[in-house]
């Protein structure tokens, strides 16, 4: 009781977190941050983009960092772990890669093209949706926990090729404006990197707090399943024989 | 298409993803509580037998 009352007691805070976050991200992104002069008002999708990728790349961070640990250490919490941030990454990879199209349409003139950082990022999106059919489909839970573990390292690998993509091959895709190296922010007007600091924050703390619901549902299905199982062998029932 | 009508799709798009998983996730929450309910029903029934 106590436990799910702590747990609960994340929850709420970080849920209210969530909401002044966004209410303070919507009302820069709309009223305070300027108007790009070459895009015009479509830049605005940056301050969704942006943080969605890089809350993509947190969520694969932790599946990558949770499988290490889960193949060393074989503790069912870092499967869980993974399990979680998998589902929650795949969820801003998603957002990552349909709202970059609908930027892209007025910008570019087209909504996709074969250039490598998005079709390293849809490589990506394909890894983690084939990660997620094998946990749902895969059959014998230790070993699905263990191919789940290998498929997260080597989709991982892709995280750095979708970052540097940008400056080791010609792409369509502009270099990164936020993360550089030496100056964060560089080439940013500073309302606009202010605006991108509140809705940044904003996305993550949603990251955390689907991250956090996710894996409590998680840790509630397996008991669960542990004591359906048990209950099973305690009582079996018998419902037909087949021979 | 005008830029204010993508980027009110981009905005629909992104919303509509996070509300749907929250959805997704508060239906998959039933499915467990439903489970949780059976056993306890199951539980009791062996108490009484």
């Amino acid at each position: 009781m106590t436990t799910a009352n702590s747990r609960t007691g994340t929850i709420r805070p970080l849920a209210v977190m969530t909401a002044l976050g966004w209410t303070a991200a919507l009302a820069t992104i709309f009223f305070y941050a300027p108007t790009e002069r070459t895009e015009g008002i479509i830049q605005r999708m940056m301050y969704l983009h942006v943080p969605a990728a890089f809350s993509m790349y947190i969520g694969y961070g932790i599946v990558f960092f949770a499988s290490c640990m889960y193949l060393f250490k074989r503790q069912a919490r870092w499967d869980e772990l993974a399990t979680a941030a998998a589902e929650v990454g795949t969820l801003y990879a998603t957002m990552m890669i349909t709202t970059g199209p609908i930027w892209a349409k007025p910008v570019w003139g087209t909504y996709w093209t074969w250039d490598a950082r998005l079709t390293s990022a849809l490589i990506l999106w394909l890894i983690y949706v084939a990660y997620l059919m094998l946990r749902a489909y895969g059959g014998h839970a230790e070993e699905v926990a263990r191919y789940c573990a290998v498929l997260a390292i080597i989709g991982f690998v892709d995280i750095p090729i979708i970052h540097y993509s940008v400056r080791w091959w010609r792409t369509f895709h502009p270099d990164a404006k936020i993360l550089t190296e030496g100056s964060a922010g560089r080439g940013l007007d500073s309302a606009m990197l202010t605006t991108f600091a509140i809705a940044f924050a904003a996305t993550v703390l949603t990251f955390a707090l689907l991250l956090t619901l996710r894996l409590r549902m998680e840790r509630q299905g397996r008991r669960l399943e542990a004591l359906h199982r048990e209950s099973m062998n305690a009582a079996p029932i018998v419902i037909g024989s087949s021979n | 298409m005008s830029n204010l009508g993508f980027l009110f799709a981009g905005f629909a798009v992104a919303w509509a993803l996070v509300f749907g998983y929250v959805w997704l996730l508060g239906r998959r929450s039933d499915g467990i509580e439903a489970r949780i309910a059976e056993l306890e029903r199951r539980a009791e029934g062996d108490r009484k037998s």
